[in-house]
């Protein structure tokens, strides 16, 4: 009798002390993510907010970070859906080529809308698997109501650290919408239709570098 | 560039899976192909039966924006400054807080019931007829609540993607939700002029709110009819599951659950 106690006090021990390390190293991870998504932000809005110096010299500076954090080439894979696997391995190559493109340009662009704000971590939660989600407040006096933007990051931890795979704002993922658009594109158009589309968009979607106090002004009266 | 990537991921995979298995019990980590299967349950085309007839809509609302819409918005914009802009904004939400009453009353919220009750009546007179947004800044924050979200509180089904036409994006339920929401607003019952007046002011302060994000989607999209239906759909599921948090959160601190 005495035996089987001890015996199920040392299981409870061991079970418990399995689970304390596995939250606590959970909780450090965790905290990991929330810090790097911390100065990732903290760069971008560096960028952002720096007085002088032209648009197209802050895009190409975010573009630097975005290519630096974001996995661009999972991201890819993931929002050509089912199609990755039926495309040749030239289409393949061509379209993480230009979807990468694609989105830099288009991301960064939208960014340099913006000249102010600033942005907290309120959260990290651990989705198992070494994928994190980081939920951040942002904030801007050019979006309306001054309200705060809900902004979910979803980063991966690999070999060379953090990445980000994911963007979810206000509960709209990036990843999930833009797997729709293109199945869309593709059931209807095909792959290659969507790769030169792809490279149309990024040739003519270079944003305010000429004509720059029109443009400018299109961009303050677009701001809200 | 591409295939470098590739090839170290795939060896990290492969170590990452090995380690996995290693410690036993342990699941492997998400690949590609399989995070994608997951994905491939949610398909919003699978939600729209109509999309013929939809995407006819879309092409209608998009010429609508294009010649109409966009200009008058643009140029409301030039004219108005922004903090004129914010009490039009201001005055839009108090026009709608008796819905946001009535549902939050439907959806047993006491806190949100109290608080758009109270909105309306603070914003309507020291907020100058809704111009300011007095209760904001005494605590009491808007929190929208329509129709279409006391009915998938209540259980009913999304139903199919339905475009509209000039408001766009919608589905079953949220159509009877904004027809039962107009029934439900007192302001409706003031006479057609008014009705007019504050429905072609909605939809212009809307238009203009969601500028950026509208003209974004229309100049970077390769397809806007499917992003605006994949935007639109978690959208409003994510509303509704913050709004059932909200509600559920209120009750646990008034101590009823």
């Amino acid at each position: 009798m005495k035996s089987i106690r001890s015996f199920a006090t040392v299981c409870i021990a061991a079970v418990s002390l399995c689970f304390a390390t596995a939250s606590h190293s959970a909780h450090a991870v965790g905290d990991e993510a929330s810090k790097y998504i911390q100065d990732v932000g903290t760069n971008a809005l560096a960028v952002i907010s720096t007085k002088g110096g032209t648009k197209q010299q802050k895009q190409t500076q975010l573009q630097k970070i975005f290519a630096d954090n974001v996995d661009f080439h999972w991201v890819g894979r993931f929002v050509l859906g089912r199609y990755w696997r039926q495309a040749t391995e030239e289409q393949k190559t061509r379209y993480l080529t230009e979807y990468q493109k694609f989105l830099l340009l288009h991301y960064t662009a939208r960014f340099t809308d913006y000249t102010s704000g600033s942005f907290k971590v309120t959260s990290a939660r651990d989705d198992g698997d070494n994928e994190f989600t980081v939920s951040t407040q942002m904030q801007s006096t050019e979006i309306s109501n001054n309200e705060p933007v809900l902004v979910d990051y979803r980063v991966r931890k690999g070999d060379k650290g953090f990445r980000i795979f994911d963007v979810i704002v206000e509960g709209v993922s990036l990843l999930t919408t833009q797997r729709s658009e293109f199945s869309s594109v593709i059931t209807n158009k095909g792959l290659d239709y969507l790769i030169n589309q792809l490279a149309t968009k990024s040739a003519s979607d270079v944003r305010p570098s000429s004509g720059k106090s029109s443009a400018k002004k299109a961009a303050k009266g677009a701001a809200e | 560039m591409p295939t470098g990537t590739m090839h170290t991921s795939k060896l990290f995979w492969v170590i990452a899976v090995a380690l996995g298995l290693a410690i036993g019990g342990c699941t492997p980590p998400r690949d590609v192909a399989k995070a994608q299967d997951e994905a491939l349950e949610v398909d919003f085309a699978d939600n729209d039966p109509l999309e013929k007839l939809n995407r006819a809509m879309h092409q209608f609302n998009y010429a609508i924006d294009l010649i109409l819409l966009k200009p008058v918005t643009k140029g409301y914009q030039f004219a108005v400054p922004k903090f004129g802009r914010q009490m039009v904004s201001n005055f839009v939400d108090n026009l709608y807080t008796p819905v946001v009453f009535g549902n939050s009353v439907l959806q047993g919220d006491p806190q949100n019931s109290f608080a758009s009750m109270w909105r309306f009546i603070l914003n309507t007179t020291f907020g100058m007829g809704g111009l300011i947004d007095f209760a904001s800044s005494a605590g009491l924050k808007n929190r929208p609540a329509d129709f279409g979200q006391t009915l998938a509180i209540y259980g009913v089904e999304t139903g199919p993607y339905i475009v509209l036409p000039i408001v766009g994006p919608c589905n079953a339920r949220d159509t009877l939700g904004r027809v039962a929401d107009a029934f439900m607003n007192p302001f409706n019952y003031l006479g057609d002029g008014v009705s007019a007046v504050t429905w072609t002011t909605t939809v212009i302060d809307m238009r203009s709110r969601n500028s950026k994000l509208i003209d974004d989607i229309y100049s970077s999209s390769l397809d806007p009819y499917a992003t605006f239906r994949g935007g639109f759909t978690q959208k409003r599921a994510a509303d509704i599951r913050r709004a059932e948090a909200a509600r559920e959160k209120a009750l646990e601190r008034m101590g009823t659950k």
